[in-house]
């Protein structure tokens, strides 16, 4: 009894995991393999890898497969300079700091429903506030999120917004866990504030950066509500990501079997895309170093 | 503890058992809460004069009502009834969960005469599967004050050339004078909203999307000519209206920089509110050589097998023929949504108890046109005079003609391409 003690701790879990994750995979995986259109057919058809081969020819699909690759990549880049940069303005003590640091978190504490309309409110082109403000400066007035070639970055900017506060109060943690002595050390060696960053901070929070990396990475890589409570894929597909698509093609035209295989085709991007940066960017500790 | 809940289900389920009580659920989709009080309000009606039936109202969300359709179908736990729409009614009818209302229909048509517009998206296959009990048509609403300031008269335009002159006039005029109103609201989002817009445009060359077979028709000179037009008409829509939803185009026409749009009659509850009466609408213009047309979208109600398998089907048709009666469907229309939800029937939109309700009132004329546009309306798909090709569904929950709208305003396509680009997507969506 006492050899399966672990076991019958960790069964709950196993069960969990089993009901939550890999049965709604399989069922996601026969479903590919179907001619289903709800999701509730009884017996549908068996069209082995049609769904899949349909997907190849959609261009939509092929489109929001580079379009959610950019949507990361741009939103990984803002990610991580953004926070790592504010938290290192924001290291010190003071009161002054201390509320900077209470008052950033408003965005990351706000429901992405809200986010998103209140967004869509403020770069509304005739009666929105941001709009407002560019005609007060006598510019002329930007469409945001009705323009093909704005409204993609518009949203990268609004959902790295969101995530900025997170990424800077865990580097904020990082930074304060870096004793001073190592930097007063580097000053008496003669080190100037850049080398001080190259050497000393860089390497004892890079396993924070590789953290908030992979973290920005996937939720970014799978961000839906954002996009589809502004501008639902549009104007003219510029926003339509995998997520995005994967929902219009369960929810609004009812192939739940095209969706499952392109839901499928998406794990397999994440999941590869996950390992390759577990093995390429893992920090490792050099030998020698405690 | 276990006495008194035994007690306490005792007294609830034993004066049901012993009066011989029917209790009824059914589910509708409207959320907001006068809506949800509006529901209550004509079941309470309904019980006081039979109470024999219980009613229960349950709330699904539109956005789940498909898929919670569909797992109630598949788990068999649907409600009796369901207030819906063409597509949904068409989904459940695939699903093989509903039954034929023709006796009903029948029976509310001899007492108080359908408008024939308003069944068409209802009948499948030779039998209407949905009653309809309220429905939606579209207009060309307008502040006559930014009428009358940019172009010299509250006379609103009433054919194709005259709209879009009106709209160019104002949207020039008043962008000379810095006030930045634009003379037509036309959206190009990917949603509903440009779908109903830009059906109302093609209702007025009479713009088929199907013959009586079912083959597509949809890529025709009509429906060109229809896109071709809202490019032009677009040209004078507030600039960030390719991704505009309800929301947006509500905000602005309100806040007074949008002189005219196809829309539906609900804002004049707005309007009211504010004590602001400058609003009126007029059927919507049409080309000299075109037809007068508008969209239209009839709800209804289903009733699943479940009902007719629990034994509930005469308390569910006494219910509904209840609801029609004209003093109790003005509850649901003139008081739940006014100028939004419009009677369907010619004796509840003669009704005294439609046109007393104090917003219909201060519309009068707004609301004339909206009944008067009932006459004139057809739903996408629905032309022919009944659900002749299913595929219906998807093509307009994929938002097919807003996806091609978008594409054409973009420039991301030109006319002739966009709407082949459609007619081919129609065609996947067949298959």
């Amino acid at each position: 009894m006492k050899k399966y003690r672990g076991l019958i701790f960790v069964l709950p879990v196993i069960i969990l995991v089993l009901f939550i994750v890999v049965l709604p995979i399989i069922t996601m995986l026969n479903n590919s393999l179907r001619d289903v259109r709800f999701g509730f057919e009884k017996n549908p058809a068996f069209t082995g890898l049609k769904n899949y081969l349909d997907l190849l020819e959609d261009e939509t699909f092929i489109d929001s497969i580079g379009k959610s690759f950019l949507w990361t990549a741009e939103n990984l880049l803002i990610q991580l300079t953004v926070p790592l940069l504010l938290a290192l303005l924001l290291n010190r003590k003071g009161r002054f700091y201390q509320f900077v640091r209470s008052v950033l978190l408003i965005p990351w504490i706000l429901p992405m429903v809200v986010v998103s309309i209140v967004w869509r409110w403020l770069l509304e082109p005739n009666i929105g506030y941001v709009n407002y403000l560019i005609k007060c400066l006598g510019l002329s007035l930007v469409n945001f999120l009705g323009s093909t070639s704005l409204a993609f970055h518009i949203l990268v900017l609004i959902n790295s917004w969101h995530f900025i506060p997170f990424g800077t109060i865990l580097m904020l943690a990082a930074l304060s866990t870096i004793p001073t002595s190592l930097y007063d050390a580097a000053k008496v060696d003669g080190a100037n504030s850049f080398k001080r960053l190259i050497h000393i901070t860089f390497p004892l929070i890079g396993r924070i950066i590789w953290f908030v990396g992979l973290l920005a990475f996937m939720w970014s890589f799978n961000t839906f509500d954002l996009i589809w409570l502004t501008t639902q894929g549009g104007p003219a597909n510029s926003t339509m990501t995998l997520p995005t698509y994967i929902y219009k093609l369960a929810f609004k035209t009812y192939e739940a079997g095209k969706a499952s295989a392109a839901a499928l085709i998406s794990t397999l991007i994440l999941i590869g895309v996950a390992v390759i940066y577990f093995i390429v960017f893992t920090p490792r500790e050099k030998k020698g170093v405690a | 503890m276990r006495k008194f809940v035994i007690l306490l289900v005792l007294l609830t389920v034993l004066p049901l058992v012993i009066l011989g009580t029917t209790t009824i659920v059914f589910w509708h989709h409207e959320a907001p809460a006068h809506r949800v009080a509006a529901f209550q309000k004509i079941i309470n009606l309904f019980q006081k004069e039979n109470p024999d039936i219980k009613v229960i109202q349950q709330v699904v969300p539109w956005g789940d009502a498909w898929t919670k359709t569909l797992a109630a179908i598949e788990a068999g736990t649907t409600p009796d009834f369901q207030f819906s729409l063409p597509e949904l009614t068409i989904t459940a009818y695939e699903a093989n969960a509903i039954i034929p209302v023709d006796d009903i229909i029948q029976e509310l048509d001899s007492k108080y005469q359908y408008v024939q517009s308003q069944l068409a998206p209802y009948k499948i296959n030779g039998k209407y599967w949905g009653v309809p009990i309220w429905t939606m048509p579209m207009v060309l609403i307008y502040r006559p004050s930014i009428l009358e300031q940019y172009l010299g008269t509250k006379e609103p335009p009433r054919t194709w050339n005259e709209l879009l002159l009106a709209a160019q006039k104002i949207t020039l005029l008043s962008s000379e004078k810095g006030d930045t109103i634009y003379g037509i609201g036309l959206t190009a989002g990917n949603n509903l909203c440009t779908q109903e817009q830009v059906y109302t445009i093609m209702a007025n060359l009479g713009v088929k999307f199907f013959d009586e077979k079912g083959n597509l028709t949809f890529n025709s000179p009509q429906t060109l000519r229809a896109v071709e037009f809202y490019k032009d008409l677009y040209m004078f829509s507030p600039p960030g209206s390719t991704g505009w939803a309800w929301g947006e185009i509500e905000m602005n026409f309100s806040a007074g920089k949008i002189a005219m749009m196809p829309y539906f009659g609900g804002l004049q509850k707005r309007f009211y509110d504010l004590e602001n009466y400058d609003l009126d609408a007029v059927i919507q213009p049409y080309p000299i050589d075109g037809v007068k047309g508008n969209l239209i979208y009839p709800n209804d109600v289903h009733i699943f097998k479940s009902a007719v398998e629990k034994g509930h089907l005469e308390a569910v048709k006494k219910f509904l023929i209840f609801i029609m009666r004209p003093d109790i469907n003005a509850i649901l229309t003139a008081q739940m949504e006014p100028g939004s939800f419009v009677p369907v029937t010619k004796a509840a939109q003669e009704s005294e108890h439609y046109w007393d309700d104090p917003i219909i009132k201060a519309f009068r004329h707004m609301n004339e046109v909206i009944i008067e546009a009932t006459n004139y309306g057809t739903l996408y798909g629905f032309e022919t005079g009944s659900a002749v090709n299913l595929a219906i569904g998807s093509i307009s929950g994929a938002n097919t003609l807003a996806e091609m709208i978008q594409n054409v305003v973009t420039n991301k396509m030109g006319v002739v391409d966009a709407v082949k680009w459609a007619e081919e997507k129609m065609e996947s969506f067949m298959k």
